[in-house]
């Protein structure tokens, strides 16, 4: 009889691996700054959840309850989104609201992942969820994922935060390949002044007309403009501060402590999960293209006044995308200034990819 | 429902309603920026008849 068992006692090769796998996410995300904020508590409740074994006390019941709590009922998610919709700033696409569309090009990423993994042998509600990471948001892929194939959820959580830390390598050969440096050079004009009241209007508006709409995205938009209004009224700072502060770092901890405890050695390890990876890259690469093509329309119907590239910031990792597109002008004109006019798709693509959320969740769900 | 319904469904819907949201902020912009233009314009002929007014014009 042992007097004192220890892990010692349990621990299986698949586990170490997955410790192994943690301590990789750890260092990615402290020492290569890739998405530190959600890598590094994934990375951890990885190895806290890989260090659970029956019959002895470990933090499985903690981050279970976590999970069961916070995660699949949805909260975690849309708390992190009303954090977002506190930070994000609306006015360069209420300047130039036609970049909406270019928002919604970008998602088309969304639909070829989603083809991709059914070629993969995934059925539809997991490819569906598969094909969400081509929307670049965390919070919209976990939610998507939670509602309609929460079995993937770790893998499919890890593949779209990892490739929106990539987004920087992963974009610019795309947009090369699909502009002209001529093309790369176009100098956009100045955006016009946007008014505060313009400002308040705007999330009201869209949360009454998405949730008309599409009332299967609303929980997403609804939380994302709720927290813009906080920011934009100006009348709601203590709670706009909070959102943005308290309340979205406590749900990111939260979301991976969660996420991690699905990164179990039986559930993660798995031929699934190295092919989620491989169609993330796909969901991205697509995204970026759809983004870019739809901006070469506009570039022909403005006869060369939109700067095609600033379709690639459709892709809704903001504001990473929107960073990219600026670094890809500067380099071909150190004058060039797109970010704000890249901004404008950027903020669509949240929208966008929430709203193709809420399709995927009102069809499949 | 198979994956090409869902497809058409799906981009038809995030276009559809990306557009609207388009078109009812580009009329928000123009109804706010006319208003705005209004309010100016009323605030010019408010300043002419205290003017006037002062002037024991009227």
């Amino acid at each position: 009889m042992t007097f004192f068992e220890t892990g010692f006692d349990y621990i299986t090769l698949k586990q170490v691996a997955m410790i192994v796998i943690g301590i990789a996410l750890l260092y990615l995300a402290i020492y290569r700054k890739m998405e530190p904020l959600l890598l590094g508590p994934i990375g951890f409740s990885a190895i806290l959840a890989n260090l659970s074994f029956p019959g002895i006390a470990g933090p499985a019941e903690l981050m279970k309850f976590i999970y069961d709590h916070l995660i699949s009922t949805e909260i975690v998610p849309l708390f992190i989104f009303l954090g977002i919709g506190a930070m994000t700033d609306f006015t360069p696409l209420i300047a130039n609201p036609k970049t909406f569309l270019l928002g919604a090009a970008a998602q088309i990423g969304i639909y070829c992942a989603m083809f991709s993994a059914i070629i993969f042998g995934f059925d539809l509600t997991s490819a569906a969820a598969i094909g969400i990471i081509g929307g670049a948001d965390g919070p919209t892929t976990i939610y998507t994922a939670t509602k309609l194939a929460p079995e993937i959820l770790a893998p499919v959580a890890v593949a779209a935060y990892s490739y929106m830390a990539l987004v920087p390598i992963i974009q610019p050969p795309v947009i090369k390949a699909l502009t002209t440096k001529k093309q790369r050079m176009i100098r956009m004009e100045n955006l016009r002044e946007v008014k505060p009241a313009e400002k308040i209007i705007f999330p009201i508006a869209v949360t009454i007309i998405v949730g008309m709409l599409v009332p299967s995205a609303l929980p997403l938009i609804g939380m994302l403009m709720f927290g813009n209004l906080l920011k934009v009224s100006g009348a709601m700072d203590r709670l706009s501060k909070s959102a943005q502060n308290e309340i979205i770092n406590a749900a990111t901890i939260a979301l991976g402590l969660g996420v991690g405890y699905m990164m179990t050695a039986d559930r993660f390890l798995n031929l699934e999960t190295i092919k989620i990876l491989m169609l993330g890259i796909v969901a991205f690469v697509t995204a970026t293209a759809g983004g870019v093509l739809f901006g070469q329309i506009f570039y022909k119907l403005s006869g060369g006044k939109i700067n095609p590239m600033i379709g690639a910031a459709g892709v809704s990792a903001v504001p990473m995308s929107a960073r990219v597109v600026q670094q890809m002008a500067k380099r071909d004109d150190p004058e060039n200034f797109l970010l704000m006019h890249a901004m404008s798709p950027n903020v669509a693509g949240v929208i966008g990819s929430a709203v193709a959320a809420g399709v995927f969740i009102g069809l499949l769900g | 429902m198979n994956a090409i319904s869902i497809f058409i469904a799906g981009i038809s819907i995030v276009f559809l309603t990306l557009g609207i949201l388009a078109a009812v902020t580009y009329l928000m912009g123009r109804i706010l920026a006319a208003a705005g233009k209004r309010g100016k314009d009323g605030e010019k002929v408010a300043a002419m008849v205290a003017k006037l007014h002062a002037e024991g014009r009227i």
